[in-house]
């Protein structure tokens, strides 16, 4: 486990971005992540409104598609970020902002923000976008709880940078969301016939690969409907269906048996997220305290310490060698 | 003489607000806690029966109940203990420790932000022999 990087990591959990959404009072989605970008990984969860792509960031951008500075602008929500701790959130506000589906119902407080800063410009809608009091109070939630006042730069000197960029079909076209640039990137059409997935794999392939040789840490999320109520919406269907089309009934049983699982896997899955939620927001100190009392009475205490250190010389040892 | 980590200039009793230097193994080389306190030997001493009851009212509310192995293992108790050991080895953790009622060795040996003398610190004080602490004390 390395101490680098863990606020932004802990953040880029798919548990972490559901509750998020929902503290903002959306409704009707969820996020999943992909562990590959095979063809066919979005079968399952379609439809999708926004991937999330992760990464280090490194100061090495390849030329890449046009910047927008058009009349598009006033359409497109764009943010450009203006602090950095908050590019998880801005990520996915711009996402779901951009997203105009009957399924996802923004709720009340990411409307008014929309209605409010549509008219700005990137860098004003990045303003607003921070000064938010309920985005940054969600935001805030989320974070792992502090054991105690420290002076957050004396422990995160080392800390690697990580950042989030979004992508979405926007009026049949592919854009990049990435607050650190002018404006959404251009990727293209999508043809009436194409799936935007089927056009953005490739692009985000494109992108995985410059990282893979560069050793660069990176992960892709999904903005999703709400599984549960996708589920819940085709064993309706299939109820009422099959009043109409008589279907065996075998054939309706197994349908309406895996999507009870399907149900019951999801229910299981939100409370996990609620559980790691309970963990993540834990006061550790009196837990840790106790524990080095118990260890101190044992006398386990000082040889621990003798061997952390020692498998640190080893280790430096190891990286002298490389 | 204080351990090998400690870090250079950083006065017994210094303000939370000013402690010197930079963590005691540099940056890339510090001293994780985490990894140690998930280690099996920790894991079965904390999971002894008498043990687990004392951490049992420290343990996150979860439901059901995480127990101690869980805990230790889990990844957010990792960052909690990381977390931890930097404000130590940054010399920030004694005033808390007081707050804990630790005596005040153990007090004293935190704020130098040397984890090897704030263990140290921790086991002659639990032994509860005077002469012990006495003879801490001078050696500070």
């Amino acid at each position: 486990m390395e101490s680098a990087g863990n606020w932004c990591l802990i953040e880029s959990d798919p548990g972490v971005f559901t509750q998020l959404i929902k503290t903002f009072g959306v409704k009707g989605v969820q996020v999943e992540e992909m562990w590959t970008i095979d063809e066919g990984i979005f079968e399952n969860l379609r439809p999708v409104h926004g991937l999330i792509f992760l990464f280090k960031y490194v100061q090495h951008d390849e030329p890449s598609s046009p910047v927008v500075t058009d009349e598009r602008l006033q359409k497109i929500y764009f943010a450009k970020q203006v602090i950095n701790n908050a590019c998880a959130t801005q990520a996915v506000v711009s996402l779901l902002l951009n997203c105009n589906h009957p399924d996802v119902d923004l709720g009340p407080e990411l409307t008014k923000l929309k209605e409010f800063s549509m008219s700005f410009d990137p860098k004003m809608r990045g303003l607003t976008l921070s000064n938010s009091q309920t985005i940054r109070a969600a935001h805030n939630s989320m974070a792992q709880q502090t054991l105690f006042e420290i002076d957050p730069k004396m422990a995160s000197k080392d800390e690697d940078t990580y950042h989030f960029i979004g992508y979405t079909e926007i009026d049949g076209r592919i854009y990049e969301l990435d607050g650190l640039k002018e404006g959404p990137i251009d990727h293209g059409p999508v043809s009436a016939e194409q799936d935007w997935l089927d056009v953005v794999r490739p692009i985000i392939i494109r992108r995985i690969n410059a990282y893979i040789d560069g050793e660069i840490h990176f992960s892709l999320m999904a903005i999703v409907s709400d599984r549960k109520m996708i589920y819940e919406r085709q064993m309706d269907e299939l109820l009422n269906e099959n009043h109409v089309l008589g279907m065996e009934t075998d054939d309706v049983e197994n349908e309406v048996r895996r999507l009870k699982l399907l149900i019951e896997y999801e229910d299981a899955k939100m409370d996990k997220y609620k559980q790691d939620m309970i963990r993540r927001r834990h006061n550790y100190l009196p837990f840790i305290i106790t524990l080095l009392k118990i260890l101190a009475e044992e006398k386990k205490l000082v040889p621990l310490y003798e061997k952390m250190k020692e498998r640190l010389v080893k280790k430096k040892e190891k990286k002298l060698k490389v | 003489p204080p351990g090998a980590g400690a870090p250079a200039g950083a006065p017994a009793g210094a303000p939370a607000g000013a402690p010197a230097g930079a963590p005691a193994e540099g940056p890339g080389g510090r001293v994780e806690l985490s990894s140690a306190l998930a280690s099996p030997e920790v894991v079965k001493t904390a999971s002894e029966p008498a043990h687990a009851q004392r951490l049992a009212p420290h343990l996150p509310p979860t439901a059901p109940q995480d127990d101690v192995r869980t805990t230790l293992l889990s990844p957010h108790f990792a960052q909690a203990a990381n977390q931890f050991s930097s404000a130590l080895s940054t010399g920030q953790m004694g005033p808390v420790m007081s707050q804990f009622g630790l005596a005040a060795g153990v007090t004293t040996a935190a704020n130098t932000g040397d984890m090897q003398a704030f263990f140290k610190a921790l086991e002659s004080n639990s032994s509860s022999s005077d002469s012990s602490k006495a003879q801490k004390e001078e050696d500070k």
